[in-house]
């Protein structure tokens, strides 16, 4: 008897989950937190005040019938024996094992980071993190309002871009932008690590009156004197700040430890997505290695692949990202594959649109995979890296 | 704080004024759609593979890229739209050199050629 088992209903993990139901496969489902958070939600918590309530809904509503929700924390992943155990004793068994447990901040690796994020939130720890960010945001009459990264590698390479496109967007609103500048710190040789988009973003930036650092990953922070130091011997002061923590895997036990890399992520197969040296277990999004962005576009296709590999389709994972870079008014997206560097995409208000749409569509997307899948893929094949490599 | 039980919720809801006007404007709706015959329409729409056909025609590479100049396209159409309907006097070839010192029929003119290029391309 097949017994299929999803960890994390993050988005990839419950895409993977509806999707197998409505095929008609019995699946169980393992989440530690009642609610799923909208990830992007946070930036407009945090820099425009929207309630949380908007961007949080109880799992169990997001979940089909033939998913069984179990609640709980998952300890360990014995890959052999296929085993997984549960934080409070339970172990369950399976056949097919996907893996969808998002990536783990790190609050500790940068000192002063926790303190950091205690006093004045943030736009990627949570939605109350979020709101904590806008108490503050909405204080803040004059000095600087610094968005930085401590590593190069976290989800959504744009959302810093986004926060400081919205921060400034308040500000401004509120007529604060003369006595306060909005600050982006980037770990970066240029605006954005690919020089095409760098030089769509940069003077959008501009024009929004961000000021931006390049080459600076944070290395500690003193809270106190509200000093941010880099790694390249640089410091900048605030009077609000947001920096962006470093990832890592989940924080599971997985035997055998090899199929880990050095930050614990799973190491698996880029096309296939099954772990490596497994065919019985897959992971998806953040949580994989997969050499792309980690967003929730690329979990949602990654949990779209691996279900038609359950179903013994041969369909590959190609890497496609659509990282929407929101502007006052307007959007771009970074639109790249395994295949293709991203492609330069200006900003329009029509994409606007799009992402607005996206982010109308995320609920139902999550539950109803399968009705959404012929119009996504539509708008892949349309937009794909390759057909409009001069641009779009 | 207590969890609340959902049909005393659902009870309380059915009592609100607001939610009862909701509810007939609502049913009234329906019913003009169905005697319309549009409530069939969108029932045999909402069929996976008409879904599919449908946005596979409507999404591609060249409407993306309408849309997204859409603006562009209706202002430079508003222009020669307004052009169109302002009186002209046939220009003498030999003043035609002479029209193409204006700088905006150069503009134009580049214009031009770059339409003729990416028409070349497709
Ligand atoms: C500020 C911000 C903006 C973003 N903007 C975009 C955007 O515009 N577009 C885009 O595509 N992506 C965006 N992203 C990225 C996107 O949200 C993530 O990449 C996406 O959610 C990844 O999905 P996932 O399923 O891999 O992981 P997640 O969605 O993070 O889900 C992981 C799940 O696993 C659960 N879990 C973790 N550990 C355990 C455990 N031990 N036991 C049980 N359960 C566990 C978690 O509670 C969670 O529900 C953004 C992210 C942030 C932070």
């Amino acid at each position: 008897m097949e017994k299929i088992l999803v960890l994390g209903a993050g988005t990839g993990g419950l895409v993977a989950a509806n999707l197998l139901a409505s095929h008609g496969y019995k699946v169980t489902l393992i989440e530690r937190s009642d609610t799923h958070l909208f990830q992007p939600g946070m930036l407009w918590i945090a820099f425009q005040g929207h309630s949380p309530s908007r961007y949080t809904r109880p799992v169990k509503d997001l979940v089909r019938p033939g998913v069984e929700l179990v609640k709980g924390s998952v300890a360990g992943i014995d890959l052999g024996d296929r085993l997984v155990y549960l934080a409070d004793g339970r172990i369950f068994t399976y056949t097919t094992l996907i893996i969808a447990l998002g990536a783990q901040l790190d609050y500790e690796a940068v000192p002063g980071h926790r303190e950091l994020v205690e006093r004045y939130g943030d736009f990627y720890s949570g939605a109350q993190a979020a709101a904590r960010m806008w108490s503050h945001l909405r204080e803040l009459v004059r000095g600087r309002l610094v968005i930085a990264a401590a590593d190069p590698l976290y989800k959504c390479p744009p959302a810093p871009h986004k926060a400081a496109f919205l921060a400034a967007h308040t500000l401004r609103r509120m007529g604060r932008l003369d006595s306060v500048e909005v600050h982006l710190a980037l770990p970066f040789l240029h605006e954005y690590p690919s020089e095409v988009v760098a030089r769509i973003v940069a003077p959008k930036l501009e024009e929004a009156g961000v000021n931006v650092s390049t080459l600076f990953t944070v290395e500690s922070i003193d809270v106190d004197k509200g000093r941010i130091y880099s790694l390249e011997g640089e410091e900048i002061d605030f009077s609000l700040a947001a920096v962006i923590p470093v990832h890592r895997g989940p924080s599971v036990k997985v035997e055998p430890g090899e199929v880990l890399d050095e930050d614990g992520f799973v190491k698996v197969d880029r096309y296939k997505l099954n772990v490596e040296g497994y065919d019985d277990a897959y992971a998806i999004g953040d949580a994989s290695n997969a050499p792309t962005s980690k967003t929730g576009v690329t979990a949602h296709l990654g949990a779209e692949v691996v279900v038609d590999r359950i179903m013994g389709l041969d369909s590959r994972f190609n890497g496609r990202t659509n990282c929407p870079i929101v502007a006052n008014g307007e959007a771009s997206f970074v639109i790249s594959s395994y295949d293709y560097p991203p492609v330069p995409v200006k900003f329009s208000r029509f994409k606007r649109m799009l992402e607005d749409l996206f982010i109308a569509s995320y609920w139902s997307s999550l539950k109803y995979p399968e009705r959404w899948a012929p119009i996504f893929r539509a708008y892949f094949n349309a937009t794909d890296p390759r057909v409009i490599s001069g641009g779009w | 704080m207590q969890a609340r039980d959902p049909l005393e919720m659902l009870i309380e809801e059915l009592g609100d004024p607001e939610f009862q006007e909701a509810l007939d404007k609502l049913v009234a709706l329906v019913k003009a759609l169905n005697k319309s015959g549009l409530l069939d329409v969108l029932l045999a729409m909402a069929d996976e593979e008409v879904v599919s056909r449908l946005s596979s025609m409507l999404m591609t590479t060249g409407t993306m890229k309408l849309a997204d100049n859409i603006e562009a396209l209706t202002r430079a159409a508003g222009e020669v739209a307004q052009a169109l309907s302002e009186p002209v006097e046939p220009v003498p070839p030999s003043e035609l050199v002479y029209s193409l010192r204006d700088p905006e029929v150069l503009r134009g003119l580049a214009r031009l050629l770059a339409v003729l290029r990416a028409l070349g391309r497709t």
